[in-house]
């Protein structure tokens, strides 16, 4: 059974908390309307709003119904169906139907993941969803199964791939398909499709007659991922790339520990932290043409090697004009000692620099302060009718003089 | 009725090209800094709440290459007068280089001689030429400053074309990148610290001084700290010797 783990839990209370507060503002509008029609004089504007709105309201679907054939909502639409686990943790099994009519896999029915359901009431569930299984939901031109199989192969050159023998070990430290793929709300928002976009849709889909077809889609045409760009590089860091304990598994390299302090001090880092959306985060320089196509640098086909980082930094939105000379310039800068000892050095002079100038100057300006007062050059008095507050009074004064 | 009247100087001192240069200076340097500071501090919680209320840094983004453009121009122009300016008194034979802005030894000895005189161990202040050694040593700071900021937020504005001139990439790029943040924030400290003092909170000269936007210093500043220019500027006749006008009513 799909159990959440606590990102994913989160991610899901989101999205609960987003479908509640669009419900709020959809009933704050309505009496809004209401409210101002009974009020104001301008009825007629008002009512023809509020009218308006409600024919609105109503043609935008709060909870629509998820494709549930076999009716497994009969059970799991109960929030609390569960259990107690063996550690403690209770594990519920209750299944959103808003959500699910809202996610990518709407058009799925529950066994179309879960295969290993063979009658209903089930058994206690112990197998785990595979997500190359041949679900029932046709590819339209081919007419085929749909398969996530080519996402897996294509993971399994990647860096994150599953080891196989002795490093299997490894293994629960890598991220499976559900670690990345909370399988949120699908957002139309954004849609500008260059055709070269289009070739992302034959990672997953057939190449034939694969056209216009799947311009609908979603916005994964024109960005690599329907996240935003900080959730992309939390995604990467959080409790893997940013934690040494899980990455000293597979490496001894510095620059690979502390790849995310690194890029944190880039400006690519920044534009994100301040809301650019277009700025690099991980996976725009890392990933080739498909998101999961994350290879390690010594690999020639990986989207780093120096033979193709010229590419990686020439992507559309990116540096379009970008050279050779470009790739040489350090998108994870650091400051460590032993690596970029002439940074080290300029940011230690910097620092003293600063202090010694600082210093130095508030010392001579409390001498001259000092002295100043001493000698009688003046206290901190305002001059002669020079201040705006003594204007005001005298003007209010004259005034009230005038008047009289 | 005007009641108010700010004390406009008594001797020029500076042309109205300084003037502008330094109006131009300072709201484009106000501006740069709080566009360009939350940057420096990304991770404090401040600076997100500063660049949102700015719109973001696809805003601020422009706003601060904007300013910074102003800033290259009101730069160029101020080459420009300091260029032709000595070059026409040159050409005039009146050129004088206790005048101009270059550090002399003179002018260390004016600082010792201040310092003795803070201390209390002379009974005066030394007699300063045009530009004391204050305002040569933020000159000269900012000078600077404006230089290495100018090259390198050039670089971090057009990466792609600055690579193509600099050398040793991966080093030059990381050191304008560290340049361009320490840099700035030196500049604001000493401007926050000294200029604001000189000019606003030191006792005597306190609240402001006019003289950035008249060109004009008064008779007793003058005296102060620039006794020797105040004594050339009488004996060239340039300035007679009148007392100090009273503040007008």
């Amino acid at each position: 059974m799909y159990i959440l783990s606590p990102e994913q839990r989160k991610v899901k209370e989101q999205v609960q908390h987003i479908s509640s507060v669009k419900a709020m503002m959809q009933k704050a509008l309505l009496e809004f309307c209401v409210i101002g029609w009974l009020g104001s004089a301008t009825r007629l504007i008002r009512w023809i709003g509020a009218l308006g709105v409600i024919v609105i309201l109503s043609a935008l679907p709060l909870a629509a119904a998820a494709m549930d054939d076999e009716n497994c909502l009969m059970c799991h639409r109960y929030r609390k169906l569960g259990i107690m686990g063996a550690n403690g943790e209770p594990r519920f099994f209750y299944m959103d139907e808003a959500d699910y009519a809202h996610s990518l896999h709407r058009n799925t029915s529950c066994r179309g993941c879960h295969t290993y359901i063979r009658k209903i009431p089930h058994d206690p569930v112990i197998e785990l969803v595979d997500c190359t299984t041949n679900c029932h939901i046709k590819e339209p031109f081919s007419n085929r199964e749909f398969s996530h199989q080519r996402v897996a192969d294509e993971l399994s050159h990647s860096a994150h791939r599953m080891r196989k023998g002795p490093e299997s070990v490894l293994n629960r430290y890598l991220p499976d398909c559900k670690y990345c793929h909370t399988n949120e709300v699908i957002d139309f928002g954004r849609s500008v499709f260059p055709p070269e976009m289009l070739k992302r849709c034959m990672d997953c889909h057939e190449a034939r007659g694969v056209t216009t077809a799947y311009r609908h889609m979603t916005q994964r045409l024109e960005y690599k991922t329907t996240r935003s760009a900080r959730e992309i590089v939390a995604l990467c860091s959080d409790n893997c790339h940013d934690n040494p304990e899980v990455m000293s598994h597979f490496t001894t390299k510095e620059h690979v520990l502390d790849a995310v302090e690194t890029y944190k001090h880039s400006f690519h880092w920044k534009a994100i932290v301040f809301g650019d959306e277009h700025a690099g985060e991980c996976v725009n320089c890392h990933s080739g043409h498909s998101i999961h196509d994350i290879r390690p640098i010594s690999d020639p086909l990986s989207a780093i090697h120096p033979d193709n980082i010229l590419q990686s930094c020439n992507q559309i939105d990116c540096h379009t004009n970008a050279t050779y000379e470009m790739t040489l310039i350090n998108v994870h800068p650091t400051e460590d000692k032993k690596r970029n000892p002439v940074i080290y050095v300029l940011l230690l002079f910097f620092s003293y620099l600063t202090v010694l100038t600082v210093g130095g100057l508030v010392t001579v300006m409390l001498m001259e302060t000092y002295r100043r007062v001493r000698d009688g050059r003046g206290a901190w008095r305002v001059r002669k009718h020079q201040s705006l507050w003594n204007r005001l009074l005298r003007e209010r004064a004259y005034k009230a003089k005038k008047d009289e | 009725m005007l009641f108010y009247k700010i004390r406009k100087g008594d001797y020029p001192r500076y042309s109205i090209h300084i003037v502008i240069q330094h109006f131009l200076m300072a709201v484009c340097f106000a501006v740069l800094v709080i566009t360009g500071i939350p940057l420096k501090y990304y991770d404090a919680q401040w600076a997100y709440w500063l660049n949102s209320a700015l719109g973001g840094i696809v805003v601020t983004r422009i706003i601060h290459r904007v300013a910074a453009c102003v800033m290259m121009f009101s730069g160029g122009y101020h080459l420009m007068t300091i260029i032709i300016g000595p070059m026409m008194a040159i050409w005039q034979k009146k050129f004088n280089i206790r005048r101009t802005m270059i550090p002399l030894p003179k002018d260390f000895v004016d600082f010792v001689q201040d310092i003795e005189y803070f201390l209390g161990l002379r009974s005066t202040r030394p007699a300063m030429e045009k530009f004391c050694y204050k305002q040569k040593f933020h000159y000269l700071a900012a000078f600077w400053g404006n230089a290495v900021l100018i090259a390198s937020g050039l670089t971090l504005w057009f990466p792609e074309q600055a690579v193509q001139v600099l050398p040793h990439l991966r080093l030059t790029v990381d050191i304008f990148r560290l340049l361009h943040s320490d840099e700035a924030v030196l500049a604001l400290l000493t401007i926050l610290v000294w200029h604001l003092y000189n000019v606003h909170l030191a006792p005597g000269r306190f609240p402001i001084q006019w003289l950035f936007l008249t060109g004009r210093i008064t008779k007793d500043h003058l005296i102060e700290e620039h006794f020797l220019e105040y004594q050339r500027l009488l004996k060239e006749g340039a300035i007679k010797e009148a007392e100090p006008t009273e503040d007008a009513e």
